[in-house]
Order: C-alpha cells, then structure tokens, then sequence
C-alpha cells in the first residue's frame, strides 16, 4: 500500500510511525515525521488520551519529509512523561494549523476526553503487555462526544523497535494490522492494535495517523517499555480452607510466568446481590486469613495481581470463589489411612459461641468417642485422636463429629469427618503363561471404598540381586514404578525375568496422603500355570471294560508335571471322579459301568515345586459299543393268575434288571423260549424289560429268557417250568425270618434230611396291608437265593419294624417248583407263627380268660340280683301314666305304644341325647357250667346264616320257631354254644320310647311291657366313656340279631354284611348300657356299688332268670385291653332299631 | 323378604382413607428402612432448617402445605445418594398424588410449588453428608405422615 522511508543522519534515532489512511471509500496516505527521540511520549501503564484537530488534505498536499520537525511539541523529560500527576499537554503535532495533544492522568480512571475541549476528535488509549509477555496491546476507544467523531475512517500504527540496551537501530519500520472487523473505525467500538512478538528488551516508538475523508491528522510519537507495561494474568486456583488453629484462609497460586515480583489485592463479599466488597490491599504472601467471615454466610472472593514496586498494570480479577462458612469445620474434613493407625482431626466452631468446654465427640453417631482422647486447643478448636482404627465397612468411611453437649443429649451439626480406613491386606496374584513369556499379576480390591479424588497405583521393583526369600519388606525403593494396568485392572511384565524377585503393591493417593499396601513378592517361576495337556484320548477297553486315557503336554515349561485326570458320565448334573497323582501321560481306571459314555479331562501342574493347577484340557467322550454278546440271560420268576370260573390262567414274569457287568455292554433286547407238553416251541421278543405274560394252558409249561445284542445272545438262561399235575417236592423242614433292622430281615431255613437239594430258592416277601388297606395285586418282592445257603440269608429292604410282612420260600429243582413254606412276621410279638395260627393262639386265650370272667360274674351276681333288684322295681301302677291302665290285658301294651306313635325316634334322641341308663342282661339257658370258653366270639357268620339275616323283623315272628332252630355249629368253635337271647331288645321305637320315658318319670327301670331295663344310649355308643359290656354265650343263629343290637347303628345291611363276612376272630360281642348326663352321678355310684342297681325286669318271673350284672367298669376294662374297638362303638345308636327284629320272638318269649 | 340396604363411601372419604393407609405404610416402610447408620438417642442433628420439621404441636393446616412438604421430602431423598428408599419415594408421589385429588375435590387451586433453589443448592453442596441428612429427612417424614394421618380429617383448608 504504502513505504515508509527513513531520512538522513538527523533521523538516525527517529522512530516515526507512518499512519496511513485506507479509507474505505478512497484510501488517501499521508505520512508524519518525528524526528526527536527527546520529544517522544512514553507510555504510561494506564490510560492516555490523544485529541487533534484535523487538517485539510487539499491544504497539505506536501510530501510528508516537507514536515519540519520543529512543528511538533516535544517531550522534553520521560520522567515527566511517566508522573502520574503530569496532566499538562505532553505532546503535540502542528501541521497546517492543526494540533494534536496527548493527556495522561494516573488518577482518572474515566476519559480524559470528556475534560478537554477539543475541535475534531479524541481518543482514549491504554496499551499493555499481555500475561504471556508476547504482545503489545493498544487499545484505541473514540470519544463519542466530539463532532467528528463518527467521521473517524482509518487508523493506522506504525512502529520501530530499539534495542534498549545499544544505540543504534536494530529493527526497522513495521507497521502493525489492525483487525479488519475494527477497521470501519466508527461508532462507539474501540480500536485495537496489537504488536506480536515483542521482545522485553526493546522499546518500541509508535506513530498513529488518523483519516477521516480528505482529511488527517498525525498523533506525537509514542515510546513504550514492554516490561513497564506488563499486565499479568490473574491468580489462580482460589480456594479457602480453615486452619487447625482455626483461621479461615483464603489462597491462590500466582500466575504463571511472573517474571517479577508481585503484589496481590483481595476482595470479598457477603452479599451476592449487592456486594460490598472488603479488600485486602499490598498483599505480598500467596494468601490472606480474613477474620471477619461469618458463619452461616455465603461470601465471595476475588484477588488479582501486578508488579510489585515498578511501574505494570493489575490483571484481572481472579474467578470468584464462593466461600461457605460452615458452623463447624472439620480439619481435615476426609481422612485416608491405612486400618490400625491413629487418626487426629480437629473441630472448629465458627460462630465461637458454644464453648469447645463441653463438646463430645461421637463415631458414627453411635459411639461416643472416650474424653480422653480429646482435647481443647482453645476456645473454639477441639481435638482428637482415634486410636488403631477399624477397618471402615461397609459403609466405606466413619463418621466422626463434634457436638455440643447439653445434659444427657449432644447437638450434632449435620457435617461430619469422613475417616477412611482402608485394610491394606490386598491379594496380589500371579501367573506367568505357559510358556513363560509374560507374567500377569492382579490385585483383589477387597471391596473397598475411596474419598473421591484418591488414585490407585500398582506399584512394582524387580530386583535382581537378591531372592524373594531373602527379602523383608523391600518395599520403597527409588526404582519403583507404576504398572499401567490393562484393561482389567491387571499388570503384565512382559519379557520376563524368570527368576528375578519382583515386589509389588497398591498405593492410594489422596491429596498429600499415601496408603501402601503390603508388598508381595513374586518369582515368576514359582507361578507357572502350565498349558493343559492336548491330545486326549480316550477309550474303554474291550476285555476288561476299563478306562484307559493318554495325552500329551507340552514342551514348555521343562520341568516334570504331574497330571489329574476327572471323569463323568455324560448325565445332566455332572458329577466327577477325579484320579490324582498321575505322573504318565496315560491313565487306566475300573469304572462303575463301562457301557456309557464317559466324559474326561485332564489338567498338569508342576511336580515337586510350587506352580499352578493348569486349567482342563478340552472334554474328551468315550464311545459305547458291543464288546460281546451278553453272556446270561435275565432272572426272573412267576405270577399265576387263574380265573377260577373260566378256569384260564395267565403267568406273568417278573423280570429283574440284568447286571451291566453280565451284559458288555448293550442289550438290544429279550427274547422269551416257550416249549409246552405238546412239543410246541416258540418264542416272543419282549417289549417290555420288566414283565410279560402268555397264557397257560397246557399241563407243562417251560419259558427261558434270553437276552441278546448285535453279537449274539446269552447262554446262560434261567428257565422255569410250570406244571399243574406234577407233585410239588417237600423239601423245606423249618423256615423262619426275623427282622434285624429297619433295612434287613434275615431269613433261615432247614431242609428235610432226604429231601433232594434245590437248584436255588426263590424267596417272596410281601407288606401286609393293614385293615381297611387296599390289597395290591402282585405287591410282592422277590430275590433268588442261592441253593447252597445253609446258614442265614440276609434280605435288604425298607421294613417297617411295626408293620406285618409275610415271606414265602420257594425251592427250586430243575423239574419245576417245590413246596412253598410262609413265615409272617407282625408287630405282636409272634413271630414265628403263622398268622393263622397266632390269631387262633390269641383267641383262645381270650375266650378263656373271658369265660372265667363271665363265670365268676355271673355267679357273683346272679345271686345279688336276686335280693337287690326285685324288691326295688317301682309298682308301675304308681306312675301317673299307667293309672288306669289293665297291664294284665295284653291289648294295653299295643295302647300304650299308640299313645307315643307321634313322636319320632329321631328327635327323641337328639332333644335328650343321654337320658337314661340302661343295661342289657341276658338270659342264660344253660348253666354257665355247660358253656365253652370259646364263645363265638370271634365266629364270622357263615354264608347260610345270611337268609336268616335278610328276614326282615316281624311281630308275628314266632319265638317258637325260633327256639326249635337248631344252633349252628362253628368248625372253628371247640364247644357247642348253646346260649339263647334272654336280653329283649325292641324292635321299635315305641317301645323304646316307652322305656325311656318310663325311666325319665320316676327315675328307674320301668319294666312295664319289656321285660328289658331300657337300655338305650341316645346317641353315641361310646365304649370306653358310658359302655357296660357284658359277655354272653351266642346262639350263632342269634349273633346277627345281637350283633345289630351293638349299636354299630351306622352300619348298612351291606355293611353288616362285610362285618360279619369278614373272617375276623377278633370280633367280639357286647350288651351295652349307658348313662344319661343328668343321671352320672348315678352311674358312678352304679358303677361303684356294682349289684345294686337292677338290670332286669322285676316283673319278669317266668322267663328271666336273674342275671348276675356284671361291673360295668371292671369288665370294660377288660376288653378294652383285649379288643380294638373305638371305631365301631363311636358309630351313632339309632339305627340300630332296624335290625333288632330278630329278638322280637324273644321278647314275646320272656313276656310270657 | 329382607332388603338389603347398600352405600357407596363418599369419594372423599374414600381418598382420604387410601391416603392414611398409605402414609402408614410409608411409616412402616420407614421404620423397616435398613439403614447401616444406626443414630444413638442420644444424638440430635442440627443445621438442617430446611428439611420440613412436625415436631411442633402446630397442626397441619392446609393441604397445599401437605402437598408443599412432601414435595420437598420427595426432593431430599431423591437427591441423596440414600439407598432403599426407591419404594419410599414412591409412596410419597403416591401420597402427593392423593393430597392433590383431595384438594381438586373441594375446588383448591393448583399447587404452585415454592422456588426450591436454595434447598436444592443445599443437597447439592451437602451430598456429602448424606447419612445425617438422609437419617434425619426419613425421621421428620415419619413424623410428619403420623401428624398427616392424625389431622387429615380436620383438613379442609386448601
């Protein structure tokens, strides 16, 4: 655009600054001259002010060296010029007339612009040295209150640098860019320029030319000294803390370069709004301790900076920092250490009030920290010091706080000390790779907690002059370094000093603190882990079934390995076998079953030295094949059915599971061999592994099982016959079982002297099923016992030592089966017997302790019957409802029952569930010489007695015929019963009710029309409660009638049926009393005086002979000890009057 | 032939018994809360003004203060690093939730929520000390929810 030219000797140290206009319409240049270093105006450090008057361009159009030198007001002192009072004109330039003038004033901070009067314009100037010290910055701001202001288009700066230090010039003209966006030069918007580079040794003259249209004007020459210049950047990093002595403090780090010295200014403030601020002036120390912060406020502070004693500008004002003064403050607020050290922190009250005389302190909130441990510093710090602190978990830290103590409770502020303590006891492990090319090293972090900001490092040494064994907590060396640990937290050497001790451990940093864990020192030999061996093979051999594996392992590492081997069939939930100890690289093992699919895999590890476990090698699987065909057949053994009216029979046979060991090793499957008497043979192939079944319908019948695979079929065979004719062999003396524990019963048998000897035994054993118990088909077990066996045959199985089993033996000859013995073994103590046999054993027994029983009794109490009972019946005639009744009529018994015909059985015995007590006696035909001890008790009514049963009850039934039926003789009876029903029992209702209400009136036994003393329970017939039972000799044609009389009032026919159906020698046969409630105590004193209470009509003199009554206590007794009966006496009484029809005729019988 | 008679509860009592159940479940949640820091009864924590205290005899008086204080529990114990106190909070927007129907159902105007800048600059600046502020924030909740149940029924003032 335009040159500027130096000119002649007189100019030598001339800095002149050409400014030349680019207008922005045209671009006009003119060109000013300063020819006098001592004319020149030094840049203050603060802002200056240059006001001209523009001149006309047209007017001087002259060559800018025309320009005398002599036209421009001088500087004379650069003292003066820097005397910050020195507010005189300190510059001009007059050209054509026109005037410029530089002012500078330290004190005002404002424009000095706006204090002179000035004809064409004026500009505010601060120029400065950035904090970088690499520019020279002018800042050139137009007044905006001259006219001519927005008439300013162009500036332009020129400048020479001097080296201050020589004489002569070392720079030359430079002419400094002013920013293209500042160049409209209009408006209020300040122009800067900016002079790159500088260098703090020279001094630089600057020359400023100002075009406005066809005019310009040229500012006086400017010096300026960049190190007088200097703004530094502000401070850095502010931050407040509180001291142990608790001082508030706020600090900073100073910036950066500072070539010099500086001086600092604070200020801070409490109100955010409108801040007053306080200000800390002359600060020299990289702090201040303001007293006067408040707790509870929120203050904001600020500091800058500039050189200290010289002549430089203040920076900036630092970034706020916000300060918050807490209550209380702790020092340090988070503590890291190491578990087990000693912990102080102190306790500053800010607000000062509380005195520090009567704080506690309390860990976690929950632990009041012991007062010795504390201490006062002064009047508002107070100190502790925690002795071997714990581990800190699970919360990661403690809590520890200071707190006011108010009688019994400590006001605690919401802040704590956060007390990290961290176990150091860190597990570092190793392993150096299979070819020991890298050793890989972790540490388990334990789970711990760390202050925010804290770094770990996995520190580590090597050290080659010494072992690891010989090494004592080496730890801190000057050669240790940080591992830069891979991406899962680990640290890999790599190359590897196989036998250089390597000593590691964690560092945590937190702030000035450093927590080292303890070291581990690690040889990388010692910690191989071997590749796992490859190559696996494995395979069962074909003679012996066995395992037989092999391997390879690798080259490296050199030394001997040993081997562990571990096995598993292929199942699900996988359980292995392992073989330890292995130093081949081949294995052979017996397993449990050679016919499955193995898996295998073996692992190495170093022999006789420490080392890892390698891992397992890949799984490897056996194959299963045919080794041989099967060598037997299965065992097994029968079950006939035969259908008694078709007169077919099945056989079934029951197949055991063969022995895998027999099979080698896959049966594909069994084959039954049928050949009859006929000659006729064939066979079945089985679908089924555990039973079949074929017809038998031949005399003699032969099957064989055969088991077979695709290398044949067994040879060995068990073969059973079956005949229907042929004699069965007694071949069995004695058998026995007994039961020796819950999971074994030992069996023994003997056989006859000349019997021939069994092939084998088969031996059944079968659960018997308790009463009322669902019989199984086929629930037996069965085993083949050798034939040799002589002694005891121990068979295993769940037995329940209470419960009955039955056990059956079986020869076996080669002709077929021999004669079977049973043994049972029950929970009542007769082993031994069969039980046929111990139940007949037991029954006569009882019947005989009960015949001496019922004759004693009777004996006793025929006699007392006698005396005491006829003379106590009430006269019915005294009854209010028999007056007027003719019981001598035989009519007035039907009317009597007329009279209750509405009432209903039903209700009557709900609305008076126990209203009388009542005794059955019987009557007795024959003298109780004559009886047999067995009574048909235990007699179950035969099939022919059932048309007798189904008759239905009738009044007209004659007691004749009944008498003349002849008594029915039982196999199992040893005697003749011939005992006839002198009990009457009603047949319905009416009659009963009678009774009942006959008792109910007067309180006795009425004996009016019933020659029975109204013994009728009402509701239940409980036995063991109210039951009087009495023994009587039956008439086996009259068990039915009196069995129904029991009060088994809840059973059917059908279920009488099954009763006495069912071949139960138990069963046993009752008469029956009960009490009403209302008559209990009665009853005890019945009870009690036993033969005092009448238990038979009174009136009845032809047909009852007195009966000894029996003690109803005594004798309940007694057959609840012998007999099982809860059940059926709990059943309900009602419906018992159904089936006593059969007594009828006996009633009619004792009436007359 | 018998009539039966049936009444169908008045919504409002209807909403204010949900919310008394479920301000006594968030009691009983709180006092199951199993928080690791065990305060002894010996300990009072101070400095925390700005966590809504009951402890007054004062009753409640509004339902938009009821709806104010919750919201603020909500926004403690959402800003604390407090753990297991997921279902708490949920109870307590819950329970805002059910104040506010309560409010609309005898014509109250929206809520409109106080400027909470200078507790949210104080859980933020404090996050720290989460186990005293988090302790006491759950125990003036639960005091607060009893008072809530004791004079929900005498609440009729928006």
């Amino acid at each position: 655009m335009e040159s500027t030219t130096g000119r002649g000797g007189s100019f030598e140290k001339v800095f002149w600054l050409l400014c030349l206009a680019a207008s922005l319409q045209a671009g006009a240049v003119a060109q000013i001259f300063i020819d006098e270093d001592a004319n020149a105006f030094w840049i203050p450090p603060w802002h200056f002010s240059l006001s001209c008057n523009l001149y006309n361009e047209t007017d001087a159009g002259i060559n800018p060296s025309q320009r005398s030198p002599g036209n421009i007001n001088k500087q004379t002192n650069k003292e003066s010029a820097m005397n910050p009072h020195n507010t005189d004109l300190v510059g001009s330039g007059i050209w054509n007339e026109t005037r410029c003038h530089l002012w500078s004033d330290i004190n005002s901070q404002r424009s000095l612009c706006d204090d002179k009067v000035m004809e064409v314009f004026c500009l505010n100037i601060l120029c400065w040295v950035d904090g970088n010290l690499s520019h020279l910055t002018c800042n050139l701001m137009p007044s905006s209150r001259p006219r001519g202001t927005s008439m300013l288009s162009t500036v332009r700066l020129h400048y020479e640098i001097s080296d201050s230090s020589s004489e002569g010039l070392s720079g030359g003209h430079r002419e400094a860019v002013i920013p293209a966006f500042e160049s409209s030069c209009s408006g209020e918007k300040a122009l800067q320029c900016v002079i790159p580079g500088i260098n703090m040794n020279y001094t630089y003259t600057l020359l400023l030319s100002v075009t406005h249209h066809q005019s310009r004007v040229e500012a006086p020459a400017m010096r300026a000294t960049p190190g007088d210049l200097v703004k530094p950047h502000p401070p850095r990093s502010l931050q407040y803390e509180m001291t142990p002595e608790g001082v508030s403090r706020i600090s900073w780090r100073s910036p950066e370069p500072a070539p010099y010295d500086l001086q600092y200014e604070v200020r801070y403030s409490a109100n955010a709004t409108e801040k007053t601020w306080t200000n800390v002036e002359g600060v020299l120390e990289a702090y201040v301790t303001p007293g006067d912060l408040k707790a509870g406020l929120d203050y904001t502070a600020q500091a800058r900076c500039k050189r200290d004693r010289r002549p430089g500008l203040w920076s900036n004002w630092s970034k706020p920092l916000y300060i918050r003064v807490q209550e209380v403050t702790y020092i340090p607020a988070t503590v890291l250490t190491t578990a087990g050290s000693n912990v102080t922190v102190y306790c500053v009250f800010n607000n000062r009030s509380p005195s520090v005389k009567k704080v506690v302190w309390w860990l976690n909130a929950s632990e009041k920290v012991l007062e010795k441990l504390y201490s006062v510093m002064n009047d508002h710090v107070s100190r502790v010091t925690l002795p071997s602190v714990s581990p800190s978990k699970p919360r990661g830290y403690h809590l520890l706080q200071c707190c006011q103590q108010t009688g019994e409770t400590s006001d605690c502020n919401y802040r704590y000390a956060q007390i990290y303590a961290v176990d150091v006891n860190f597990l570092i492990s190793c392993e150096t790779n299979g070819y020991q090319t890298n050793m890989t090293c972790k540490w388990n972090p334990n789970g711990i907690q760390l202050p925010q900001g804290s770094s770990v490092r996995f520190m580590y040494r090597i050290r080659n002059d010494i072992s690891c064994d010989a090494l004592q907590d080496d730890l801190h060396g000057a050669d240790a370094k940080e591992c830069q640990l891979g991406v899962h937290d680990e640290c890999t050497f790599q190359p590897l000093y196989l036998y250089f001790c390597h000593i590691m451990w964690i560092e945590i940093h937190y702030k000035l603190v450093t927590v080292r864990s303890h070291p581990a020192y690690v040889t990388p030999m010692d910690v191989v882990k071997p590749d796992p061996p490859f190559n696996v093979k494995a395979e069962i051999t074909q003679t012996e079934g066995f395992l037989n594996m092999s391997w390879e392992r690798r080259e490296l590492p050199v030394y001997d390995l040993q081997f562990e081997v571990r096995y598993s069939g292929e199942e699900q939930d996988r359980k292995w076998k392992t073989l330890g100890n292995v130093y081949n690289e081949q294995a052979l093992m017996e397993v449990a079953d050679p016919c499955v699919v193995y898996v295998v895999q073996v692992r190495c590890k170093r022999h006789n030295g420490t080392g890892h476990w390698s891992t397992w090698s890949s799984p490897v699987n056996t194959r299963v094949n045919d080794i041989r065909a099967p060598a037997r057949g299965p065992d097994f053994w029968r079950v006939i059915h035969e259908d008694t009216v078709t007169k077919q029979a099945n056989v079934t046979l029951l197949l055991k599971p063969l022995n895998i060991k027999e099979v080698f090793c896959m049966v594909k499957g069994f084959r039954v061999q049928h050949q009859t008497s006929s000659g006729s043979t064939w066979s079945d192939d089985l679908s089924s592994t555990t039973d079949y079944s074929f017809p038998w319908t031949e005399d003699f019948h032969s099957v064989s099982v055969i088991a077979f695979n695709s290398l044949g079929s067994s040879t060995e065979n068990y073969i059973l016959n079956v005949s229907r004719h042929a004699r069965k062999i007694q071949s069995v003396q004695s058998f026995r079982a007994s039961i020796v524990n819950s999971s074994c019963v030992a069996l023994s048998w003997k056989l006859l002297p000349d019997s021939p000897l069994p092939e084998s035994f088969i031996i059944e054993w079968e659960h018997q099923k308790k009463e009322g118990g669902e019989e199984e088909e086929d629930s037996f077990k069965w085993v083949r016992a050798p034939s040799n066996q002589t002694a005891k045959y121990y068979l295993y199985d769940a037995f329940f030592v209470h419960d009955e089993y039955r056990f059956i033996l079986y020869p076996i000859f080669p002709e077929g089966e021999g004669w079977p013995e049973t043994f049972y073994i029950n929970n009542k103590g007769d082993n031994g017997r069969s039980r046929g046999e111990g139940a007949a054993y037991i029954l006569l027994l009882i019947i005989a302790f009960l015949s001496v029983v019922l004759l004693v009794a009777l004996a006793i109490s025929q006699h007392q019957m006698k005396k005491l009972v006829w003379k106590d019946v009430p006269n019915p005639n005294n009854c209010s409802w028999a007056q007027g009744v003719d019981f001598k009529k035989a009519e007035t018994i039907g009317n009597l029952f007329k009279h209750h015909k509405r009432l209903t059985s039903g209700l009557l015995l709900l609305e008076s569930e126990r209203i009388s007590e009542a005794v059955i006696v019987e009557k007795m035909k024959q003298s109780v010489e004559e009886k047999e001890t067995r009574v048909a008790l235990d007699v179950s009514l035969s099939q022919s007695h059932e048309p007798q049963q189904d008759s239905p009850p009738s009044e007209q039934h004659s007691h004749t015929e009944e008498e003349e039926r002849e008594p029915v003789v039982y196999p199992e009876s040893s005697g003749e019963p011939k005992i006839e029903y002198a009990t009457i029992l009603p047949s319905d209702l009416y009659k009963q009710q009678k009774s009942i209400s006959s008792s109910s009136d007067e309180g006795n036994f009425s004996a009016n029309n019933s020659d029975i003393s109204g013994s009728f329970p009402n509701n239940l017939w409980e036995v063991e409660n109210q039951s009087c039972i009495h023994l009587a000799q039956v008439n086996p044609q009259m068990l039915r009638s009196f069995n129904s009389s029991e009060g088994f009032s809840e059973a059917s026919e059908d279920q009488d049926d099954s009763l006495l159906d069912e071949p139960c020698p138990e069963r046993d046969i009752y008469y029956l009393g009960q009490v009403s409630t209302e008559e209990e105590g009665e009853k005890e004193k019945f009870l009690k005086e036993d033969a005092q209470v009448p238990c038979q009509d009174s009136r009845d003199e032809t047909g009852h002979e007195a009966n000894p009554l029996l003690s109803c206590h005594s004798l309940l007794q007694f057959k609840m000890n012998q007999t099982d009966l809860p059940q059926k006496s709990s059943r309900l009484y009602m419906p018992q009057f159904r089936a006593v029809s059969n007594t009828i005729p006996k009633i009619t019988k004792a009436q007359k | 032939m018998l009539h039966l008679c049936y009444s169908w509860p008045v919504p409002v009592d209807k909403v204010k018994n949900e919310a008394k159940l479920l301000a006594q479940t968030t009691i009983i949640r709180i006092e199951k809360h199993t928080d690791q820091f065990k305060v002894s009864p010996n300990v009072v924590f101070s400095g925390l003004e700005l966590i809504p205290d009951s402890s007054s005899d004062k009753a409640l008086d509004s339902l938009g203060s009821v709806e104010e204080n919750l919201g603020i529990f909500q926004e403690i114990l959402s800003s604390l690093p407090v753990d297991n106190v997921d279902q708490i909070l949920a109870d307590i927007v819950n329970l805002q939730i059910i104040i506010r129907s309560l409010a609309v159902s005898i014509r109250c105007a929206p809520f409109k929520s106080r400027n909470t800048g200078q507790l949210e600059n104080f859980l933020k600046n404090n996050s720290t000390f989460q186990f005293t502020i988090g302790n006491v924030a759950l125990d003036r909740l639960q005091k607060y929810l009893l008072k809530l149940i004791r004079n929900l029924d005498q609440l009729k003032k928006c």
